[in-house]
């Protein structure tokens, strides 16, 4: 005979610690002032009659969703409160990036990033403040102290002003929302409950395991809280783009090529339930595909930026490349070279260094395939005058002396000055 | 047990101790392939398979002779956590292919703005050896210059590199690092 009390016991058990971590998860962190009630829902509804759609689905909803009016980011908190100490802590991290050996101090990188900064913060202006970094990585951050890191890696993939200032804009929509304390607090909160499930379990009997899979809840929900966030902010990313009157194609074409460059380099984003941070960029990209429809109808001659971008970039692009190509495998290096080949600005420059990428690797054709992109290179705009001697150096690989010395020759031609000049005389003196 | 506890604690308080004096003006052998003179006191550290000297810190100044590098190797391998994209030493490498090599290799390691200044032919214990100066950046450190000495060898090499903050503990060292260096003959 069944007996219930035992089989479903377990079952019960799990069934209340799953409960339990639900409600934990519902628990509310905002404060007045911050839009709390829609956080990660939908903006767009597709589930409405086609008739009632156009209106659920209009410009103004959008708008409405990301306003800004009622916040009030920037304020420096009472030292004693917990945002005192958040902020007491990103102050102390912010100093360190101010001297980080990184840092660009380019004045007219700087300067041009500030005035897009400006631009889409408006007000907030003068509360922010810009720290350009050399990294390889495809990101920026932003503070609620008003501290923002901009990585090379975003400036080298952006293609446009555009492409830039809607990153930066949903940096500065986490920096509008407070996300960083938002977070904090849930994340007190969470431990808090777990800490009372634990012992209140216990006391009940519950199997082993509860509390592993109370654990894995309770992980589950840190990351959809964040990934909410992360939504969030890009809603307001694309809000500043609105409100400045930028091509807003520009943040679901940048999500797109990151995919593609992903899968190319064989390491595609494959999205975990458990530890996934950020919405796939699959989903960041149709979301912004649909609100930008929504939007781009009240843009009259929406603007990309191309010109100015490609002014500050360019001078900065050579030694963004190198430390890609430096820190990352060979595929993924080669998957960025195409998608800038793509663009196709200063040719000369980026077949040179797909031709680095084979020379450097351990493949034994390596220098062949190396070869070929220098010579391809050379035929077009931007090949910098160093190739020489990697040509030369490549040769060598492959015991073609001659070709080697020619190379050498032309090198010290274009560069009698170099650093190694000195080395490549001596180098050519053994090839005689 | 009173003997076996106040034995662990001497065992513990050992552990803890990674530096070890290299004694002035005297001869010391680095891990097992470098012998080198020494004319002022260094403080010794072993990291990954290399071995560090340092007279002020090694954040501030070191010497670091890093163990021989055969072909199909990494070479200036510390930190194991940069292994995977370290660029290889390959036999037959010519000496022009160096500064490359480790400019590569000290970018993979996580360093920045890597400008080499200076290449110039040297020996190290009668081979025939390249010196490379430099400067580069460390991600939240001060600006660093250095030198570094290499030597192919029966198609290994071998490499020791001088590097410090530029400004106050360069001048301060680097007099003592040089003659060091100068000193080192190869057991292997």
């Amino acid at each position: 005979m069944l007996k219930p009390g035992r089989r479903w016991g377990p079952f019960a058990h799990s069934l209340i610690a799953l409960t339990l971590c639900a409600c934990a998860n519902n628990s509310s962190q905002f404060e007045s002032g911050l839009r709390d009630a829609t956080l990660g829902a939908p903006v767009l509804s597709d589930d409405k009659p086609a008739s009632q759609q156009a209106e659920a689905n209009s410009a103004d909803v959008v708008l409405s969703a990301y306003g800004i009016s009622n916040l009030k980011p920037a304020e420096r908190p009472a030292l004693e409160s917990d945002e005192g100490g958040l902020w007491s802590a990103l102050e102390e991290h912010e100093r360190m990036v101010s001297v980080a050996g990184n840092r660009i101090t380019d004045e007219a990188l700087n300067g041009y990033i500030k005035d897009v900064v400006c631009k889409i913060s408006g007000p907030y202006c003068p509360q922010i403040r810009v720290y350009v970094l050399r990294v390889p990585d495809f990101n920026a951050n932003m503070s609620p102290t008003g501290k923002m890191e901009v990585w090379s890696g975003l400036l080298l993939r952006a293609r446009n002003e555009a492409e830039m200032a809607a990153v930066l804009g949903h940096e500065f929509g986490h920096f509008l929302r407070r996300h960083t304390i938002q977070t904090q607090r849930d994340s007190v909160a969470r431990g808090n409950f777990l800490q009372f499930a634990a012992v209140a379990l216990g006391l009940a009997g519950a199997p082993a395991g509860s509390m592993d899979m109370m654990r894995l809840a309770d992980l589950a929900g840190r990351m959809a809280y964040s990934r909410d966030h992360e939504r969030e902010a890009d809603g307001y990313g694309l809000r500043v783009l609105f409100d400045n009157g930028y091509d807003l194609t520009a943040s679901p074409a940048l999500w797109k090529r990151l995919k593609e460059e992903r899968s190319k380099a064989d390491s595609p984003d494959h999205f975990n339930l458990f530890t996934a941070s950020h919405p796939s960029i699959e989903e960041r990209a149709e979301e912004q595909t649909k609100l930008t429809e929504r939007l781009s109808s009240r843009i009259t001659s929406p603007q990309k930026g191309r010109e100015r971008y490609l002014e500050h970039i360019l001078p900065h692009r050579a030694g963004f490349i190198e430390d890609e190509i430096a820190r990352k495998p060979k595929a993924a290096a080669l998957a960025l070279l195409d998608l800038l080949i793509e663009d196709g600005v200063r040719l000369g420059e980026l077949y040179f260094y797909k031709g680095e990428v084979h020379r450097q690797s351990a493949d034994k054709k390596g220098p062949e395939e190396a070869l070929k992109w220098y010579g391809k290179a050379l035929t077009s705009e931007g090949a910098p005058s160093k190739l020489h001697k990697f040509k030369a150096l490549a040769h060598l690989r492959l015991e073609q002396k001659a070709q080697a010395r020619t190379e050498f020759e032309t090198y010290l031609q274009k560069m009698p000055k170099a650093p190694d000049a000195d080395l490549v005389r001596s180098q050519l003196e053994e090839l005689k | 047990m009173r003997y076996a506890a106040i034995f662990l604690s001497c065992l513990v308080l050992c552990s803890c101790t990674y530096y070890s004096l290299v004694e002035g003006r005297a001869k010391h052998t680095v891990n097992d392939t470098y012998v080198i003179r020494t004319e002022s006191p260094w403080n010794a550290r072993s990291l990954g398979s290399a071995t560090i000297l340092s007279q002020h810190g090694q954040n501030l100044d070191s010497l670091i002779f890093f163990r021989p590098t055969a072909d199909g190797e990494a070479p200036l391998v510390i930190n194991t956590e940069y292994g995977k994209k370290m660029p290889i030493f390959k036999k037959g490498t010519s000496f022009i292919e160096l500064p490359d090599l480790m400019k590569s290799s000290l970018m993979a390691a996580g360093y920045d703005d890597v400008l080499i200044q200076r290449t110039e032919n040297a020996l190290m214990d009668g081979n025939k050896a390249l010196r490379v100066d430099f400067t580069m950046k460390m991600r939240a450190g001060p600006l660093l210059k250095g030198f570094s000495m290499m030597s192919i060898k029966k198609d290994t090499l071998f490499t020791v590199m001088f590097m410090a903050e530029e400004t106050t503990y360069f001048p301060m060292v680097a007099k003592d690092a040089e003659s060091l260096v100068a000193s080192v003959s190869l057991l292997k």
